[in-house]
């Protein structure tokens, strides 16, 4: 009983102090609306550029890749098939891995 | 949530550029002010604002108002904060946080108020305790809620607002002996 009342103390001063502090920036300066607008204006801009240059990456990628494995389909089929097994099998191991490693994270943190 | 605030939502999502400023702007101040109490550091919460903002825009056609658009903000902006954390060295990281309490404290100073413990306790407590307390019992959301916010289980959420709220009562304690 004692006890709750100790901690409902604590936490009605932390309360008053945390309201005194915020009432410190009342007076911040809040951008325009203007100044609002032109930084939605130049953010998408921005986005439509990496989206593009993104695209072209990922289709510049793409093809390279899609030749390298035409060649080697063509040249040496068994090391083609070989290729197909591992990586799938690569990137569900590193997938488990993380997994079992965030898992771990989290049971630390509690 | 009132019915203009949710009108600029709709708008702000199918692609309205004012009304999304609107939006952006009408909860700014709401956000800086909570970044200060998270961060215990104004410039960096001004700093954190401006990401948020910028994330905000990106995301906005996935809010779906499930939670209120200022939760929605505070979780985009804790996350970011969280983020920005993680890549910092610790040695630098502890700098900036004297730094920005050195500020806060220079505020009140000026204004020829008394620099407060409670707050001096609060800026020592490791930022993950401190997010947890400010969110339950400054901002009165549920352990659930915040665990939605922080992504991770509310049973976590529970012990780091437990020991956040021990430790700083022991330090309050120990000032006051």
């Amino acid at each position: 009983m004692e006890n709750e009342t100790e901690q409902e103390m604590y936490l009605l001063r932390l309360k008053g102090e945390l309201e005194r502090l915020d009432e410190h920036y009342d007076d911040i300066a809040v951008p325009s609306l203007s100044e609002f607008e032109q930084m939605i204006a130049v953010e998408s801009e921005r986005r439509r550029r990496q989206y593009r240059k993104e695209l072209l990456l990922f289709w510049l990628v793409s093809l390279v890749l899609l030749s390298i494995c035409l060649a080697v389909l063509g040249s040496a089929p068994a090391v083609y098939w070989a290729l197909q097994a591992i990586i799938p099998a690569v990137g569900l191991a590193g997938l488990a891995a993380s997994h079992f490693k965030r898992r771990r994270a989290g049971a630390g943190d509690e | 949530m009132s019915d203009e605030a949710r009108e600029n939502i709709r708008r702000a999502q199918q692609g309205d550029a004012s009304a999304l400023a609107v939006l952006l702007r009408e909860h700014y101040t709401f956000l800086y002010k909570y970044l200060i109490k998270a961060t215990m550091d104004p410039l960096l919460a001004q700093e954190l604002a401006q990401d948020t903002m910028v994330r905000a825009m990106e995301k906005i056609r996935t809010y779906n108002g499930s939670s209120s658009f200022s939760s929605w903000l505070i979780t985009i902006a804790t996350r970011i904060y969280i983020d920005r954390k993680r890549r910092w060295k610790r040695e630098q990281d502890w700098k900036l946080q004297e730094q920005g309490v050195r500020s806060i404290r220079w505020k009140f100073e000026n204004r020829g108020e008394e620099w407060s413990e409670v707050l001096d306790a609060l800026s020592r407590l490791p930022e993950a305790q401190r997010i947890a307390v400010l969110l339950k019992h400054y901002y009165g959301y549920s352990y659930e809620e915040i665990g939605g916010i922080l992504g991770i289980p509310s049973g976590t959420v529970k012990s780091r607002v437990a020991y956040g709220l021990n430790q700083l009562r022991k330090e309050l304690s120990e000032d006051g002996e």
